[in-house]
C-alpha cells in the first residue's frame, strides 16, 4: 500500500484549503463594521447631490430619474411661485413648465407633460428606496451592536433614525392626507414598512396616526443615540437636527407642548441667525458654512425650475423663459424695510422678475457651500416653530419675545409693536413671517396643508391658490394671461390637497392602494 | 428521396414528417441491400484476363470480398472461364482449378493462399511475417498483435509489417488497434495474407472521451455524441464551434453575424436556465477551459447580442484536434458539476503515432465575397428611385422635422428655389444626383483573402509518442479593416514505460482582432445611407455632408473618413500547459495526477482620433466649460488577463471476477482543485494623438468642463476589477457490467467553491446520475441476421445551479470612487438577505436505442430527453415600497424535451478487392434533434398568486417574457390592418385611432398583459427547435465529394426594419430607403394594392393615442411605424436549408506520392455557406439577419477555399 504516499502532496496542496474556499471578492462583501454602515449611509440612505452647470437653455427637467433632481415640483404647488412665460418654447422640450405644470395645476394626473404624455415621478420610489436601506442598515445595526458597540455605531443608528422619521414625514406630507388630530386614526397616510425583509405582498395606506406615531419613534431613537452629539459638517446628522425635526412634527400634530421642549438648547449648541443688515449683495443667504445651517442632504434645485429669462445668447436662448418665477402676492408680503427680498430672491435679465435666490453659487463645481433647498433645516425654523407653538398654547407675549428675535436680523428697524397682541392675529402673523422668511424650503406646501386642518385657526372656507395661465400668439410673440388654475380649500377640493401616489406603485399593487380622485381641472377665465 | 431534401424542409414539415421521412428511408436502404445478399451466383465471360479481374468481378456480384497478398498473386496464371449463373461454389472451384493457388472462406471473405506452401507442418521453422492495412489498403503502424493465451506481443511497424517467432506460428493472433475493429486470426494465415482492419464505426469501438474517463462506446451508458475532427474539418471553417453546426442531433447552432471571429450561440438539449448562463461548457484534454474575457450571462444569453470578444476556444486551431465529444445528459456531464448544466464539449488533442516521424502541412487560401447591392439580400433603392421620394415629398409638400441641412437633390431643391443657382445648373446637378449611385456596399466592404496554414510534426517509437504543430491563419473580414489573425502551436508528448504513462503538453496562441468601432454602424451606413450622394468629389477628395451634433451648427461627416480616423483592435495572447502522470499500482488499479496551468491576456484598444463624429458630438459647442475632449482624440483600453489551474487526482479501479470474468467492475475517484482569477484594467483617456505611436497631449486646465465633468469620471480614472473563482470537488463514479451485456453505472460529484455569497444559501448538494444499458442482441436477437447489435441504454440525474451573489445574508458592494459630495467612500446594497433562495434543479432523463443493422451498413441511435428545471431562478418584481424592484426567487418550472436521430449510412460501399483502386462509395449521415422547451409554471404570471412582474410591450415583441405553458422566447406581433386611406399610414386591429375612445374605456378595465395580447398576435419562438444536418460523402477512385446539408426548423423571424430604427418612414436627404418603399402607399386608393405605407406625412403618428395619457398606463406600442416593423406582415417563417459545406477532394496515386517522396497528398476544393433554401418572403434576407436586433448584422457570406495537404 505504499502508493498512499501519492496522496500525501495532495493533502498537504488541500490542507490549506480553509483559505482556497474563503468567499472571495474585490468589492463584495457583508456588513462587518460600523464603517461599511457609514458607507452604505452614504451610498444608500442620504438624498443623491446633482451637480447642476450653468444652463444654456431651458432643458432643466430633462432628468428625473433616480440619479436626477429630486422632487423640484414640490416648489410649484403652493402660492409662493407662478408661471414665467417669455417667447416661445418648443412644446418638445422639457422645460420646468412643460414638465412640471401638471403638478403646478394640481392635475388629475400631475406627472403628464404638456404632450399629455406621462412621464414617471419617482420621488416615491426614491424615498422608499432609502427607506428600504435604512430598514437594512438599522437591522444590520443591531446585530453589530450585539457584539461591539461603540460611539461610530450609535451614530450610524441614530442618523438612520432620523432620516427614517424625516422620509416618512415627507412622504405623509406629499402622498397622504394632511393630519388632523380628530381624525387621525382613520385619514389615509402612506404604507408603512420598517422590517428589513423584502415582503411580496401588496401594501395599502396605513393610516396617518400611524405613520406619526413612527415618526415619534423614530425620532425618540435618534435622540437617544446622538444625545449630545454635533458633527463638525452639516451633511451628517446631530442631535440638533432631530430637535429641530421634532419640533416640526409636534407642531404638524399640534402636540405644542412638546414642540416647545424640543426647541429648547439651541443657541447653546451655537446656532445663531445671520443678520441680514450686514448682508453683502449677490453673496448667499444659506450656506453650510451660515450659523443657521443645521442640517442638509441633495441639491439646490431652485437654479433649475426658476430658470432666468435669458441662458444663451449665441444659441437663441434670450428672451426665453418657460419656467417659473415668485408669484407676486409672496413678492408683495415683503415690506419695504424687509431686507429678506434681495437677500431671498434676484431679478431676471430681461423682464426683471423675482426669481429665488437663497443660494447662488450653484454653478461652482461640488461647491462646498451648497445647501439644498428642500432638504436642509437652518436655526430660523427652530424660532418660528418656537414662536408658533407659543402663541397657539395661548403664550402670546412669550411668542411674541421669540418671533421678535427673529425680526431684529430681518429688518431694518424692527420694531416689537408691529406684532400683533390679540391671539389669532399673532398666529396670523407668525404664519406669515414663517412663509416669507421659509419660501422656497419645501415648507410653504406643507404649511398650508396643516394650517387648512389646523383644529383652532384652520384657514378660511374661501381660501384659494390661484395660478395664472397664459396662451402664446404666434403673431405677436407674446404670451396674454387666459385665466387662472384654481386649488379651492380643503374642505371643497381635499385630493388635490395631496400629490396622488404615482401610477406604477397604483398599478403593481392591485387595488390594495388607492388615491382619492382628483376633479378634472380647467382655466379659470378672467 | 434523398435527391431532393430541399423539398422536406421548405414545406414546413413538423417533426412527425421527419420522422415518418427517415422510416422509409431506412426501409428503402433495407430493402436495398437485402437484394444484394441474395446475389449469390456468378457469371462471367472472361478470356485470358487477369486473374485479378476475375475476382473483382466475383467479388461485385457476391459481395464476397477476396483477400490475397500481392506476391502470391504474382504466380496467378491468366484466366479463360466462362460462367452463367453458377453457384458461387462451383464457380471458385472452376477457377481455380487451373492455378497453383487454393483458398479458403471465412466470414463473407474469400483467402487466397499459396497451394505449394499451404501445408502448415512444413512452416514452423520460419517466423511469421504480416503485413497489416486499413481497409482501403494503406499500412497501418502501431498496431498491436498479441498472441492468445501467452505474454508475447508485438507492433507493426510503418509498413504495416510485423514479426511474429517461430514458436508461435501456429497460435491465434489478437490485432488491435485503436479506431479499428478488432481481428483475431490464425497465425497461418497471417503469414501469407494481408490484413484488413476495418475501421470501426459508431457501434464498434469508438471511444468516448468524457474528459475523466474513455468509454468504449458499446459500454457507454449516458448520452454522448462523439466526432473525428477528420470527419467534419472544413477548409475554411476556423474555429471548432462552427464546425459542429448540423453534426449534433440536440445541439440548436445559431450563429447572427457573418463578422470575422463572430462566436455562434450553441445551446445542448434546450435551455433550461432563465437567469444562468446557457452556453455549454469546453473542456480541453480534460481541463475546463475559460473565456477569455467575462461576459455576464444577460448579455450572452441575449439573441440580438453578437459576440466578437472570442470564446473559450477561438484561439484553437483545429487542425489540432483529434475528436470531439459532446456530452449530453446528466449522466456524462454529472462529473464536472454545477457548472455543466448547459452540456458539455470535450476537445481532444492529437497525440502522435508510434512510427516513424510524419511531417505534415495543410494549406488554404480562402476567398470570401463581399454583400453587394445587387444582391438579392440588399433590396434597397438606387439613386433614381431615391430621387422619386425626394420628388414626392416636395409635391405633397411634406416638411421635415427640425431639419437644418440640406444635402443632394434637395439642397440643390433648396438653393434653386433661393434663386442661388439657375436653372440649368439644377438641372444638371439633378441629373447628377440621380446618376450617382454612389457603391456605399462597394466602399466599406470588399471581397476578402484568407489563408490558413498548419505545419504538423508527428511520430513516436518505444514508449514514447509525440505531436506538434504551427498554425497561422489570417482571415479577412467582408468589412474593409476587419481581420483576424491567429498564431496558434501545439506541443505534447506522451511516455508510456514499465508501470508509469506520462503525458506533456503545451498549447499556446496569439491573436489580434481588428473592427471597426460598433458605434460608426458600419453596415446601418451602408444600407441607409442615400446612394444620391457621393463619396468622393470629382477630384478624388472626400465629399462630406453636414450631419448635426449637439449644441454647434453640423459636422462634416463621411464615414470613409471616420473608418480611417477609428479602430477597434485585440491583442490575445495565451498559453496551456498540462502534465498528467499515471502510475500502475498494480494490475487494475492505477492512480493519475493531472496539473494543468493557464494564463492568457486579452487587450483591446478602442480610439478615435480628433477628427471624428465621435470627438467633434462630445465637444459640442466647444465652450471650454462644456467641452469634454478639447484636445486629440480618445482611447478605450480595456486589459483582462487570466489565469488559473486545475490539479486533479484520481484512482481508477477496474477487476473482473466470477466464472469467465463474466462480472466486470470499474470505479474511479478523485479529488480536484480549480482556481480560476481575473484580471482587468479598464481606462478611456482623451488627448489621445494616435500618430507616432499615439501619444497623449496635455489638456490645458481652463478646459473647466473637461476637468470637472470628465476626469471626474470613473472610466477617465481608470479601474481594476479582479475574481476569484475556486472550486473544490471531489468525484466518484462506479460501474458493473454482467459479459458486457448489462451494465450500470452511478456517477456523484460534491463540490464548494469561494464564490461569494452562495455559501450560506448552498447546503451541499452532491450532484449524481445513475444511467444503465442492455446489450439486447445475444439475449433477443441471437439468430436475427440483419440485425448486427442492438442496444438500448438509459440515465437519469441531478443537476443543480446556483447564481453568484445571492445571499442569506445582506451584500454590499463598495464602490471605487469617492462620493464627492461627502468625500468618502461609499458602498450599495447589491443584494438584500434571500434566505429562501435554493439551488435550481434540473432532472434529466435519457433513454436511446442503439443499433447495426445489415452487416453494419446502418448504424446510429435513436434517442429520446426530457428535462426539467424546477425552482428555476426568476426575477420577480416586488412592490417598490420595499425599497427594491426585484428580487430573485425559484420559481419557475421549465421543460425541455425532444427526439434525436442520428444515422450512419454506407449506401453503396465498393471499396474494392484490391485497396487500391476504390468502386464507388456514398455514405449518408443524417442527423435529426428536435428540442421542445417549455415554460410549465411560473408562479408570478398566476393571476390569482400575490407575486406579479411588471412588464412591457417590448418584452412581448422581443420575446423575452416568459409565460407559463409557452416555449421560451415565444414573441408576439402586432395584427396588421391596412393602410390608412388617408394618408397612408398603417393600422391595426385593436388600436384604430377613429376608435381610441371605445378602446380607452375597455383596455382601461384591462390588465396590461391582457391588452397586450388584445392587440398583438402570438408568432412563434426565436430559437428554432429542430436542426440537423444531412451530411453526404462519395467515393470514387482517388476523387472524394462530400457535402454537409443542414437544416432548421421552427424559429420565426421579423423581415428588416423597414421603417423605424435602422430603417424610416421619414426620408432625409442623406437617408435611402429600402426598395419595398418602391410600391409604397402614394396616394388615396392605393391602400387596396399595397400594405407598404407612405411616407410619414406629419409627426403627429410617432406620438399616437396609446402613448399619451391615460392610455400611456397600458402603453402597448410605440410609433406607428416602429408597430409596422413588428407587426404580423412583416414576420416570416425563419426555417431553411442550406448547403453548410461542399469539398472535392483528389488523393493523388500513391504511385505518384511514393515518387515525390511522400506519404501522402491530396488536394481539396471546398464552399461554404453556399445556398439556402428559405421562405421567398425573406426577399434574400439571410435568416440569420432578423429585423429584431437593432443594427443590421452582416450576413453569412460564402466562402471558396482551395486547400492542399502533404505529409512526408
Amino acid at each position: 500500500m505504499k502508493y498512499i504516499y501519492i496522496f500525501l502532496p495532495v493533502l498537504l496542496l488541500f490542507s490549506s484549503c480553509s483559505k482556497f474556499l474563503d468567499e472571495y471578492s474585490t468589492d463584495l462583501k457583508y456588513v462587518q463594521n460600523a464603517d461599511d454602515l457609514n458607507k452604505l449611509m452614504i451610498g444608500e440612505a442620504f438624498i443623491n447631490s446633482v451637480s447642476l452647470s450653468a444652463y444654456s437653455n431651458q432643458e432643466t427637467m430633462g432628468d428625473l430619474s433616480e440619479t436626477g433632481l429630486t422632487a423640484p415640483w414640490l416648489h410649484v404647488m403652493d402660492d409662493d411661485s407662478e408661471q414665467f412665460v417669455l417667447g416661445f418654447a418648443e412644446t418638445d422640450k422639457a422645460t420646468p413648465l412643460y414638465k412640471l405644470s401638471g403638478f403646478h395645476n394640481w392635475g388629475q394626473t400631475p406627472a403628464l407633460n404638456v404632450l399629455n404624455l406621462s412621464w414617471e415621478d419617482i420621488l416615491w420610489k426614491k424615498i422608499y428606496k432609502r427607506v428600504g436601506a435604512i430598514n437594512a442598515i438599522l437591522f444590520q445595526a443591531s446585530k453589530l451592536a450585539e457584539t461591539s458597540d461603540n460611539s461610530t455605531l450609535q451614530h450610524i443608528r441614530g442618523e438612520a433614525y432620523f432620516l427614517r422619521a424625516y422620509y416618512y414625514f415627507l412622504l405623509q406630507n406629499v402622498y397622504g392626507s394632511p393630519y388632523r388630530v380628530s381624525s387621525a386614526v382613520t385619514d389615509e397616510g402612506v404604507p408603512l414598512k420598517i422590517s428589513e425583509k423584502v415582503e411580496d405582498n401588496y401594501f395599502k395606506r396605513d393610516n396617518n396616526d400611524k405613520i406619526y406615531k413612527q415618526i415619534v419613534t423614530d425620532l425618540d431613537q435618534a435622540e437617544q443615540y446622538l444625545q449630545g452629539y454635533n458633527p463638525a459638517t452639516k451633511i451628517r446628522v446631530g442631535i440638533a437636527a432631530v430637535k429641530i425635526l421634532q419640533s416640526r412634527v409636534y407642531l404638524y400634530t399640534e402636540q405644542y407642548d412638546k414642540a416647545i421642549a424640543a426647541c429648547k438648547n439651541f443657541s447653546a449648541m451655537g446656532y445663531t441667525l445671520n443678520d441680514l443688515n450686514v448682508y453683502s449683495r449677490n453673496t448667499n443667504f444659506t450656506s453650510r458654512s451660515s450659523n443657521e445651517s443645521i442640517f442638509t442632504m441633495g441639491p439646490n434645485s431652485v437654479p433649475a425650475v426658476f430658470i432666468n429669462d435669458s441662458t444663451a445668447t449665441y444659441n437663441g436662448n434670450d428672451r426665453l423663459a418657460s419656467s417659473f418665477k415668485a408669484s407676486s402676492t409672496l413678492i408683495s408680503s415683503y415690506a419695504s424695510d424687509d431686507l429678506r427680498l434681495n437677500a431671498f430672491f434676484q431679478r431676471s435679465a430681461k423682464t426683471k422678475s423675482w426669481l429665488p435666490a437663497k443660494y447662488r453659487s450653484w454653478q461652482t463645481p461640488n461647491d462646498p457651500e451648497q445647501t439644498s433647498c428642500i432638504f436642509s433645516f437652518r436655526y430660523a425654523e427652530v424660532i418660528l416653530n418656537n414662536a408658533e407653538a407659543l402663541a397657539m398654547t395661548g403664550a402670546n407675549d412669550e411668542a411674541r419675545n421669540e418671533i421678535q428675535k427673529l425680526r431684529i436680523n430681518r429688518f431694518k428697524n424692527a420694531a416689537m409693536d408691529q406684532i400683533p397682541a390679540g391671539n389669532q392675529e399673532l398666529v396670523e402673523f407668525i404664519r406669515a413671517e414663517r412663509r416669507r422668511e421659509l419660501c422656497f424650503e419645501g415648507h410653504r406646501w406643507f404649511d398650508l396643508r396643516r394650517y387648512a386642518v389646523n383644529s383652532r385657526y384652520p384657514l378660511p372656507q374661501d381660501f384659494t391658490i390661484r395660478h395664472p395661465a397664459y396662451s402664446f400668439n404666434a403673431q405677436t410673440n407674446s404670451n396674454s394671461s387666459i385665466g387662472n388654475y384654481v386649488l379651492k380649500s380643503f374642505a371643497q377640493d381635499a385630493p388635490a390637497w395631496q400629490v396622488p401616489i404615482p401610477n406604477y406603485a397604483i398599478e403593481f399593487n392591485r387595488g390594495a392602494l388607492t388615491n382619492p380622485v382628483r376633479s378634472v381641472r380647467t382655466v379659470q377665465p378672467l | 428521396m434523398p435527391s431532393e431534401p430541399g423539398d422536406t424542409v421548405t414545406s414546413r414539415s413538423t417533426s412527425p414528417f421527419i420522422v415518418k421521412f427517415i422510416f422509409i428511408f431506412l426501409a428503402f436502404f433495407a430493402i436495398q441491400l437485402g437484394s444484394k445478399l441474395r446475389a449469390q451466383t456468378v457469371s462471367i465471360n472472361l478470356k485470358d484476363a487477369p486473374f485479378v479481374q476475375a475476382a473483382e468481378a466475383i467479388s461485385k456480384q457476391t459481395k464476397y470480398d477476396f483477400s490475397y497478398n500481392d506476391r502470391i498473386l504474382k504466380k496467378a496464371k491468366p484466366v479463360t472461364l466462362k460462367l452463367v449463373n453458377e453457384p458461387l461454389i462451383n464457380a471458385l472451384r472452376k477457377l481455380f482449378a487451373e492455378q497453383p493457388l487454393t483458398y479458403e472462406i471465412k466470414d463473407r471473405i474469400i483467402i487466397i493462399l499459396d497451394k505449394s506452401t499451404s501445408a502448415p507442418s512444413g512452416l514452423t521453422e520460419t517466423p511469421v511475417e504480416g503485413r497489416v492495412t486499413t481497409e482501403e489498403g494503406k499500412p497501418l503502424d502501431g498496431a498491436t498483435i498479441k498472441v492468445k493465451g501467452s505474454n508475447f506481443s508485438t507492433r507493426t511497424d510503418e509498413n504495416g509489417k510485423f514479426v511474429i517467432p517461430t514458436q508461435y506460428a501456429n497460435s491465434t493472433l489478437e490485432i488491435h488497434h485503436l479506431g479499428y475493429a478488432k481481428l483475431e486470426v490464425n497465425a497461418i494465415r497471417a503469414r501469407t495474407v494481408t490484413l484488413e482492419l476495418i475501421s470501426s464505426t459508431l457501434n464498434e469501438v469508438t471511444i468516448v472521451n468524457t474528459g475523466y474517463e474513455k468509454i468504449d462506446s458499446r459500454k457507454l451508458t449516458s448520452a454522448a455524441t462523439t466526432l473525428k475532427m477528420d470527419s467534419i474539418l472544413t477548409p475554411g471553417i476556423n474555429t471548432i464551434d462552427k464546425l459542429l453546426e448540423g453534426r449534433v442531433p440536440g445541439m440548436i447552432f445559431m450563429e447572427n453575424s457573418g463578422q470575422v471571429g463572430a462566436a455562434p450561440r450553441l445551446r445542448i438539449r434546450g435551455t433550461s436556465t432563465i437567469l444562468g448562463n446557457r452556453e455549454p461548457l469546453w473542456v480541453l484534454d480534460g481541463i475546463v477551459l475559460t473565456d477569455p474575457v467575462n461576459v455576464n450571462p444577460q448579455q450572452i444569453n441575449d439573441l440580438d447580442f453578437v459576440n466578437l470578444l472570442g470564446n473559450a476556444i477561438a484561439g484553437l486551431n483545429p487542425q489540432d484536434i483529434e475528436q470531439i465529444d459532446v456530452l449530453k445528459d446528466a449522466s456524462a456531464t454529472a462529473l464536472y458539476g454545477a457548472k455543466a448544466g448547459n452540456g458539455v464539449i470535450v476537445i481532444t488533442t492529437r497525440k502522435g503515432k508510434v512510427g516513424r516521424p510524419v511531417i505534415s502541412y495543410f494549406g488554404t487560401t480562402s476567398f470570401s465575397r463581399h454583400p453587394r447591392y445587387s444582391d438579392k439580400g440588399m433590396y434597397m433603392m438606387n439613386s433614381q428611385e431615391r430621387m422619386d421620394v425626394s420628388k414626392e415629398m416636395i409635391e405633397r409638400g411634406m416638411q421635415y422635422n427640425g431639419l437644418t441641412q440640406f444635402t443632394g437633390y434637395e439642397k440643390a431643391l433648396q438653393d434653386y428655389y433661393a434663386g442661388n443657382i439657375k436653372y440649368d445648373e439644377f438641372k444638371q446637378l439633378t441629373d447628377y444626383y440621380a446618376n450617382v449611385n454612389t457603391d456605399w456596399m462597394g466602399l466599406v466592404t470588399q471581397d476578402a483573402i484568407s489563408h490558413n496554414h498548419t505545419l504538423s510534426l508527428s511520430g513516436g517509437a518505444n514508449g514514447i509518442k509525440y505531436y506538434s504543430s504551427l498554425g497561422y491563419q489570417n482571415e479577412n473580414g467582408a468589412i474593409k479593416g476587419e481581420n483576424n489573425k491567429r498564431y496558434s502551436s501545439l506541443m505534447s508528448i506522451t511516455a508510456d514505460y514499465k508501470k508509469f504513462m506520462a503525458q506533456i503538453s503545451f498549447n499556446g496562441n496569439y491573436s489580434t482582432r481588428d473592427y471597426t468601432p460598433q458605434d460608426l454602424g458600419v453596415m446601418n451606413y451602408a444600407y441607409n445611407t442615400s446612394r444620391t450622394i457621393p463619396a468622393y468629389n470629382a477630384d478624388g477628395s472626400y465629399f462630406f455632408y453636414p450631419r448635426a451634433i449637439s449644441g454647434a451648427p453640423y459636422y462634416n461627416y463621411n464615414i470613409l473618413k471616420e473608418k480611417e480616423n477609428s479602430g477597434d483592435h485585440t491583442d490575445l495572447i495565451s498559453a496551456n500547459i498540462r502534465a498528467l502522470i499515471k502510475y500502475r499500482v498494480m494490475n487494475g488499479l492505477d492512480v493519475d495526477g493531472t496539473f494543468a496551468y493557464n494564463a492568457s491576456s486579452n487587450n483591446r484598444e478602442l480610439y478615435y482620433t480628433k477628427d471624428t463624429y465621435y470627438i467633434n458630438n462630445i465637444r459640442g459647442s466647444r465652450d471650454p466649460r462644456f467641452d469634454l475632449a478639447p484636445v486629440g482624440g480618445e482611447l478605450q483600453r480595456t486589459e483582462t488577463r487570466n489565469n488559473g489551474y486545475t490539479a486533479r487526482l484520481q484512482a481508477n479501479y477496474n477487476t473482473s471476477f466470477g466464472r469467465d470474468d463474466k462480472h466486470s467492475i470499474t470505479a474511479s475517484a478523485g479529488m480536484e482543485a480549480i482556481s480560476s482569477e481575473y484580471n482587468g484594467f479598464k481606462i478611456n483617456r482623451r488627448g489621445y494623438f494616435p500618430e507616432m505611436g499615439g501619444y497623449f497631449d496635455m489638456v490645458p486646465t481652463t478646459n473647466t468642463g473637461y476637468y470637472q465633468q470628465y476626469m471626474s469620471k470613473i472610466e477617465a480614472l481608470g479601474s481594476y476589477n479582479r475574481q476569484l473563482t475556486n472550486t473544490l470537488a471531489w468525484y466518484g463514479t462506479t460501474g458493473y457490467s454482467w459479459n458486457n451485456r448489462y451494465m450500470v453505472n452511478v456517477h456523484i460529484r460534491g463540490e464548494q467553491s469561494n464564490l461569494f455569497g452562495s455559501r450560506s444559501n448552498n447546503r451541499f448538494l452532491p450532484i449524481w446520475a445513475v444511467s444503465g444499458r442492455w446489450n439486447m442482441k445475444d439475449d433477443l436477437l441471437k439468430n436475427v441476421s440483419w440485425v448486427n447489435d442492438l442496444a438500448v441504454k438509459a440515465s437519469w440525474g441531478w443537476q443543480g445551479n446556483m447564481l453568484p451573489g445571492q445571499s442569506a445574508n445582506m451584500v454590499i458592494q463598495q464602490y471605487p470612487t469617492s462620493d464627492i459630495y461627502y468625500n468618502s467612500q461609499l458602498s450599495k446594497i447589491v443584494n438584500f438577505p434571500n434566505p429562501d433562495l435554493k439551488w435550481e434543479r434540473t432532472s434529466s432523463s435519457n433513454v436511446a436505442l442503439e443499433f447495426s443493422l445489415l452487416g453494419n451498413k446502418i448504424t446510429g441511435s435513436l434517442g429520446y430527453f426530457y428535462k426539467r428545471t424546477e425552482d428555476a431562478f426568476l426575477d420577480k418584481t416586488v412592490s417598490e415600497i420595499n425599497g427594491i424592484e426585484s428580487y430573485v426567487i425559484n420559481s419557475g418550472t421549465l421543460e425541455n424535451k425532444g427526439i434525436e436521430v442520428s444515422l450512419s449510412i454506407k449506401a453503396i460501399d465498393n471499396v474494392g478487392v484490391s485497396g487500391s483502386k476504390r468502386g464507388f462509395v456514398w455514405h449518408f449521415d443524417p442527423q435529426l434533434g428536435q428540442v421542445l422547451n417549455k415554460v410549465l409554471n411560473r408562479a408570478i404570471n398566476n393571476r390569482n398568486n400575490v407575486l406579479v412582474d411588471n412588464l412591457d410591450y417590448n418584452d412581448y415583441l422581443a420575446g423575452t417574457v416568459q409565460l407559463a405553458g409557452k416555449p421560451l422566447n415565444t414573441f408576439y406581433s402586432y395584427k396588421f390592418k391596412g393602410l390608412s386611406p388617408v394618408d397612408g399610414s398603417p393600422v391595426f386591429y385593436g388600436t384604430e385611432e377613429e376608435q381610441a375612445a371605445a378602446y380607452q374605456e375597455k383596455y382601461g378595465l384591462m390588465k396590461k398583459e391582457d391588452v397586450y395580447l388584445e392587440v398583438m398576435s402570438e408568432s412563434g419562438r426565436r430559437e428554432p427547435f429542430i436542426q440537423g444536418g444531412l451530411s453526404n460523402y462519395f467515393g470514387w477512385r482517388n476523387f472524394g465529394l462530400s457535402f454537409n446539408l443542414t437544416y432548421s426548423l421552427g424559429n420565426k423571424i421579423r423581415l428588416m426594419k423597414i421603417a423605424s430604427g435602422y430603417g424610416t418612414a421619414i426620408a432625409y436627404p442623406q437617408q435611402n430607403l429600402r426598395k419595398e418603399f418602391v410600391d409604397r402607399w402614394r396616394r388615396p386608393g392605393d391602400e387596396a394594392y399595397t400594405n407598404i405605407p407612405g411616407l410619414l406625412a406629419n409627426n403627429y403618428l410617432n406620438s399616437p393615442w396609446w402613448t399619451q395619457y391615460p392610455a400611456s398606463a397600458y402603453q402597448f406600442g410605440g410609433s406607428i411605424y416602429d408597430m409596422y416593423d413588428n407587426s404580423d406582415i412583416r414576420l416570416v417563417s425563419g426555417d431553411y436549408l442550406k448547403l453548410q459545406s461542399a469539398s472535392f477532394r483528389y488523393n493523388f496515386a500513391e504511385k505518384l506520392v511514393k515518387k515525390m517522396g511522400l506519404s501522402s497528398a491530396y488536394v481539396s476544393v471546398t464552399g461554404t455557406n453556399l445556398f439556402i433554401i428559405s421562405n421567398k418572403m425573406l426577399k434574400g434576407q439571410d435568416p440569420t439577419q432578423s429585423g429584431s436586433t437593432p443594427n443590421i448584422n452582416l450576413s453569412l457570406i460564402p466562402t471558396y477555399s482551395g486547400s492542399i495537404n502533404v505529409s512526408f
